[in-house]
């Protein structure tokens, strides 16, 4: 009981409830803007949290995390734009509701649906913790090293594709961990003399640079246009209360497909509200009206993209595996604080755990009230001029990287990865597998070496040890399943042609 | 891309691996009994790269449908965004960004629908909020220029 008041302590102090709103408005921001996506965000706020202690950085960014999701509805049901690919279902309906004057209603629906999703998922987190707690107790050195290859794998394997170049990307990761002074052995590594490189390739300016820069990237080569203006009247703003509750099991069946759908590594929200959606119309008693306007249909995927969040950080937390690339900042930034994610985290920091649960509900609540209390605030971003998002995004990244260390080598490094990301993406290389590689490779390392220590060299501990050996398993399996899937594809392919 | 964008593109990684294992080679292999120490791992991811990177060059030599995609433009954005980091330290971070913001968005805006106010307010307005917020609130540093800013 302990923790847990603990935790609900240290979310109720007044700077964590601020820090959390700020990250909450910025999100909403971010998420009204089309182009700007909530890992985008996440990777710019990185910076930001540096000076923050582990728990209010962490409760910074999920504020963030929350905000982008359900911000993202706000120009996907005024103008059909989802602002990320989280929203794209809400257009189906959503728009449609809004050429029949009922923008407010849905908006007001979008975010109350949202509030719903995020708090069944954050519940279900809640209602894991024992049971992973119990589970951390299994976990030594090999297990962790075991930990760190299936999460690389996976993502390997369902990032893109070609399971090759994800494998490739995964490696290259692990590569570019390893530059910078051993922390065994004091020896140095791909450092060429320089004092800069001595110290590694810094995570946060490859994330703000791959997440960013190669992004603003990608949307300067398409030039995204926008031209329309606000011209949408709101009307009323809160959906009638009858009407939502006669939704419940439309919300409820929403909110497990997200949560489900989040734990999965590789599916993501754009799956999960498609998903939902389609569900709500199979359960709706108007299916056939579905596309002209529904509520149902705003809910649907609304409940399911902040599901979402819960399922997606359940695995972060616990197994280091961001099923969502948006979990990847957050995985940085615990690295980044020192707090290692694992099982062990259950039993080592529960405080620490509770907080975050703590912390999920607030962001998820402020959201809720910021976004409907600021709605016509949050719709002027998006006059913003679409050909200005591309530089200022480059220019907030740059700074972010610069302002780490203030030194011009974390800029540097971060203008590069950025557009080595456009290059790699455009050719087909996923950039996630990168990213973790960079984020696990010194936990593998540093746990593989450590169980050599302790074996004098046994390798074979690996698949003797239950855990260790069904982790390695999973990563194989996935392999495996892919290689057979693209296989399969292949053959497809040739008996069509 | 094209298929020679994508055969440059899995060439360069296998150089790069290349050279990452020519590297991780001299290493030195001091180390404790049992642990394989610090070369075995930068060898071990270097050769795994070289590998994967290989069989896609072997894959992109099959001929096989491609899609061109815009970057152009990218291109463009990229160069300026190198140039701003070269002038940053010289000129300072309020000149070099005003100048990156107005010259970007001149170059993407084809068909002028941002106005010179709104160019001209964002482009030298913002990079001075960020400049205040940075160098007072925060207490960090940025490059400053002839003007201190």
């Amino acid at each position: 009981m302990e923790p847990l008041l603990q935790g609900l302590a240290f979310v109720l102090q007044p700077t964590t409830l601020l820090w959390i709103v700020i990250g909450d408005i910025v999100g909403i921001f971010i998420g009204a803007l089309p182009g700007l996506t909530a890992t985008m965000g996440l990777a710019l706020f990185l910076p930001v949290t540096i000076q923050l202690d582990s728990l209010t950085a962490i409760s910074l960014l999920l504020g963030l995390y929350f905000g982008a999701v359900t911000g993202a509805s706000i120009p996907a049901i005024l103008f059909g734009i989802p602002g990320n690919p989280n929203a794209i279902a809400t257009v189906f309906d959503g728009l449609p509701m809004a050429r029949k004057g009922q923008a407010g209603v849905a908006l007001g629906g979008a975010v109350i649906a949202s509030f719903i999703g995020g708090l069944i998922s954050t519940a279900a987190l809640l209602a894991a913790s024992p049971a992973l707690a119990r589970f951390s107790l299994l976990f030594g050195p090999a297990e962790y090293f075991s930990l760190a290859v299936a999460s690389l794998t996976i993502i390997a394997s369902v990032s893109g594709p070609s399971l090759l170049r994800g494998v490739v990307m995964g490696a290259m990761g692990v590569l570019l961990a390893t530059v910078g002074i051993d922390t065994m052995t004091g020896i140095r590594r791909f450092t060429f003399e320089n004092p800069f490189l001595a110290s590694g390739i810094g995570l946060v300016p490859v994330l703000i640079g791959m997440f960013g820069i190669t992004q603003a990237l990608d949307d300067a080569a398409r030039s995204r246009d926008l031209h329309k203006v606000v011209t949408q009247q709101l009307g009323r703003l809160f959906p009638n209360l009858r009407q939502l509750r006669g939704m419940w099991r439309i919300i409820l069946e929403s909110s497990w497909i997200g949560t489900f759908v989040g734990l999965l590594p590789g599916a993501g929200a754009s799956v999960a509200v498609v998903l939902a959606y389609e569900r709500a119309r199979q359960i709706s008693p108007h299916p056939e009206e579905f596309g002209t306007g529904r509520l149902e249909g705003v809910v649907a995927p609304e409940v399911a993209n902040n599901a979402c969040i819960g399922g997606g950080l359940i695995p972060t937390f616990t197994l280091a595996l961001p099923a969502e690339a948006a979990a990847v900042p957050i995985l940085a930034a615990m690295i980044i604080h020192g707090v290692t994610p694992g099982p062990l985290l259950f039993t080592s920091q529960p405080h620490f755990i509770y907080a975050i649960i703590f912390a999920m509900i607030v962001a998820n609540l402020t959201t809720c009230i910021f976004q409907l209390g600021g709605i016509r605030v949050f719709i002027k971003a998006l006059s913003v001029p679409p050909a200005l998002m591309p530089p200022l995004v480059i220019l907030l990244s740059v700074l972010g990287a610069y302002a780490l260390n203030g030194w011009m080598y974390d800029a540097v490094v971060a203008v590069a990865a950025g557009i080595l990301g456009f290059i790699l993406k455009r050719t087909g290389y996923p950039l996630i597998p990168l990213i973790l590689g960079l984020v696990l490779g010194p936990m593998m390392e540093s746990e593989f070496r450590r169980m050599m220590i302790i074996t004098g060299g046994d390798m074979t501990v690996f698949v003797t040890r239950p855990l260790s050996l069904l982790l390695l398993a999973a990563g194989t399996g996935s392999l495996v399943r892919q290689l057979v899937h693209q296989r399969r594809l292949a053959q497809k392919g040739a008996g069509s042609a | 891309m094209t298929r020679s964008s994508r055969l440059a593109v899995a060439a360069s990684i296998a150089a790069f691996a290349l050279l990452a294992l020519l590297l991780a080679w001299q290493i030195p292999s001091r180390h404790v009994k049992g642990d394989p120490g610090p070369h075995a791992l930068p060898l071990a991811v270097a050769a795994l790269v070289l590998v994967g990177a290989v069989a896609a060059l072997i894959g992109e030599m099959r001929p096989r449908p491609s899609g061109e995609e815009p970057w152009q433009q990218a291109l463009v954005v990229g160069a300026g965004t190198v140039a701003f980091l070269l002038l940053l330290p010289v000129v300072g971070f309020v000149t070099s960004s005003a100048l990156f913001l107005v010259a970007t968005s001149l170059y993407l805006d084809s068909r002028r629908s941002i106005t010179p106010v709104t160019r001209l307010v964002t482009g030298v307005g913002f990079p001075l909020v960020l400049w205040w917020i940075f160098s007072r609130l925060l207490d960090v540093s940025l490059p400053r220029g002839l003007m201190g800013f």
